[in-house]
């Protein structure tokens, strides 16, 4: 459940190429797998809308009016600790990302570029170049300073990219698709921009949903990758086959989407929408310490936080880059939905 | 839908877009008297006409349209292209091939619209690469909201309709439609806000009134849907919702008309409002939420 375990044990080839790793997945289930997990979709949803309605009625009775919103981010948030996910809620961190987060935004740009055939000849500069043009100047910023301090700061994570090139049209690989659930009639949203999707019912295969992560494994990202296969099924009506947690340097961990983990998604969900709507009226929030103390907005004022320990630098068994123990992920969506909270 | 249930006859929908146009002109006379009148004499430059977009309509706070920030930044060349050149793959996809494949037809004879190929041409490899990651996503969801359904026609332009004796303009994006382009059954407007049923309706009419205001009627239904939700929702075209859309209109012209006495909505959208620091409803209401 928290950030600092690390499942190392189920990834795979870091050289494979990420179709190899998905075909060879695909292989041993059978052609009825993805209706069997499928069949287990409507009730889900039916239960974690039970739930959502009730926390919609809970924020109705204190003036709450605002569609609450309950993204990838907040779940993680509330797993580690209520009273920081509120705190992050509360006062938004307008300080640009970390270093782990900065190599992660570059991580997903250079996948982009290797997906779409586009060369990854200057690195620095086409990172830069995709940037801008989604308009992300803060960013640019960012990633400039990281440079000047360190000029071969992102030089590792070009390599591992390779595997993304080549993917066929018939698997249609997409980048930062949006799955998304609206529950409690709109008045709870729950939604996510998955990294990578391949397949899927527009193309009549499969559906593989990739999650690309700059950092070690960890447990919270299986449960991540569970969350956008739930949602996913959801927003097409079949859940993909296969979940993909994809990095640089460990490889792919591959599982196939079955009904146990979908509905242990759909139970973390309904808790999240419930405990969300509780600390939105005013519960007082549970405090839980952890490695996430060190970037918590209330670290300074919280009397449960844990001391911080200096472990920045230590290199990974993977010969990779230092493993930082911060968030290495930042949203590509606009903070602004226009909808309050 | 009619009483009957059935769908309602062309003429009845033709008297609901000349009721909802002349009770746009009878209260934009109303409230604005002859401000933004266009005399015939003098055509006012571009710039000193008000503009109410389907985005305007949407936002709670008549203020905030009514004094907008004087900065606001020039978009990212993948907002700007990203729905126009979908919408283009589109309309070239044979519903059978992996679109990206539709996606790469167009991108190699691309000449029109023009604004989409010049910004374009400016782009390097990577930055074409963004463009493109931008679009596939964009066909892909649409695709998923429509059930991958291949007979829709996409609209790639912007409806921009001015309205008659006044220098307003408003700015709807139809994404596609059913139905010839004068007498269209049903439209469908993707959006990646948050779906909200309220907001559908004020858009739902909106457009509805943009798209058709030189058509011989509106259209059945509009079905608005939301990034990532795989789902369209209708919302059938009434007199009333052409109603809240000419209210929505004339409130927003009203506002600029007045800005002093516009009226202020203050909610969590205020947490990125331009105007928050000069304004204390905002602040208090940003200070009390929880
Ligand atoms: S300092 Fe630690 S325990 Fe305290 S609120 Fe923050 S994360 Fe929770
Ligand atoms: S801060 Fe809120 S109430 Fe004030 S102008 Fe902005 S949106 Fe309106």
């Amino acid at each position: 459940m928290d950030g600092s375990d690390t499942p190392a044990d189920d990834v795979g080839d870091p050289s494979a190429t990420l179709l190899a790793v998905v075909e060879a997945a695909l292989e041993p289930l059978g052609s009825d797998w993805v209706e069997r997990a499928a069949a287990v979709l409507p009730d889900l949803r039916a239960a974690v809308e039970a739930r959502a309605t009730a926390a919609a009625e809970l924020l109705d009775g204190h003036g709450v009016e605002a569609v609450a919103r309950v993204p990838k981010s907040r779940l993680a948030d509330l797993q580690r600790c209520e009273r920081s996910a509120r705190a992050r809620y509360l006062h938004p961190d307008d300080r640009g990302p970390g270093r782990a987060a900065l190599r992660g935004v570059a991580l997903d740009r250079f996948v982009l570029l290797a997906a779409q055939g586009s060369p990854l000849s200057a690195p620095t500069a086409e990172l830069l170049s995709v940037l801008d043009a989604q308009g992300e100047e803060g960013l640019c910023d960012q990633v400039i300073e990281a440079v000047a301090e360190d000029l071969a700061v992102f030089d590792d994570l070009v390599d591992p990219t390779e595997a993304w090139r080549d993917l066929p049209d018939e698997w249609w690989p997409r980048l930062q698709s949006a799955a998304t659930a609206s529950l409690a009639g709109g008045r709870i949203v729950c939604s996510g921009r998955l990294d990578a999707e391949l397949g899927g019912p527009l193309v009549g295969r499969p559906g593989v949903v990739v999650e690309v992560k700059s950092g070690a494994p960890r447990q919270a990202h299986v449960e991540e990758v569970a969350l956008y296969a739930l949602l996913v099924g959801w927003r097409d009506g079949v859940p993909p086959a296969l979940v993909v947690r994809w990095y640089p340097f460990h490889g792919a961990a591959v599982a196939p989407v079955d009904a146990g983990s979908l509905s242990s998604a759909a139970a973390r969900l309904g808790d999240a929408v419930e405990t969300w709507a509780q600390l939105l009226v005013g519960r007082t929030p549970s405090e839980s310490p952890g490695p996430w103390c060190r970037w918590c907005p209330d670290a300074p004022t919280c009397p449960s936080a844990a001391p911080v320990q200096v472990s920045v630098g230590a290199p990974t068994s993977a010969g990779g880059p230092a493993e930082l123990p911060e968030d290495d992920e930042v949203e590509w969506e606009p903070p602004d939905d226009g909808v309050g909270s | 839908m009619s009483a009957a249930g059935g769908p309602v006859p062309l003429e009845v929908r033709q008297s609901w877009l000349s009721d909802a146009r002349s009770h746009l002109d009878a209260e934009l006379e109303r409230v604005l008297g002859d401000r933004w009148r266009l005399d015939g004499r003098r055509r006012p430059p571009r710039r000193e006409w008000v503009t109410i977009s389907d985005f305007d309509v949407t936002q709670p706070c008549a203020t905030r349209f009514a004094r907008p920030s004087d900065d606001e930044s020039s978009p990212s060349v993948t907002t700007l292209v990203t729905r126009a050149l979908a919408k283009l793959a589109l309309a070239e996809w044979d519903g059978v091939e992996p679109p990206v494949r539709a996606l790469d037809r167009t991108l190699a004879t691309l000449a029109e619209p023009a604004w989409v190929a010049e910004a374009l041409d400016e782009l390097d490899s990577a930055a074409r690469a963004a463009v493109r990651a931008s679009v596939e996503a964009w066909m892909a969801d649409v695709l998923s909201s429509v059930r991958g359904r291949s007979d829709l026609r996409w609209e790639v332009e912007r409806a921009r309709v001015d309205v008659p004796g006044r220098s307003i303009r408003l700015t709807a994006a139809c994404d596609a439609r059913l139905g010839e382009r004068l007498r269209p059954t049903t439209l469908l407007v993707h959006s990646g806000r948050v779906p909200d049923e309220h907001h559908d309706r004020i858009v739902a009419g909106f457009v509805a009134l943009v798209v058709s205001f030189w058509a011989q009627a509106v259209p059945e239904r509009v079905r608005c849907s939301t990034a990532g939700t795989g789902t369209t929702r209708a919302v059938p075209i009434t007199p009333e919702v052409l109603a809240v859309a000419v209210g929505r209109i004339v409130d927003l012209a009203a506002a600029v008309a007045e800005p002093e006495t516009a009226p202020l909505a203050p909610g969590g959208w205020c947490r990125w409002c331009h105007r928050l620091g000069e304004c204390e409803p905002g602040q208090s209401q940003l200070g009390g939420s929880t």
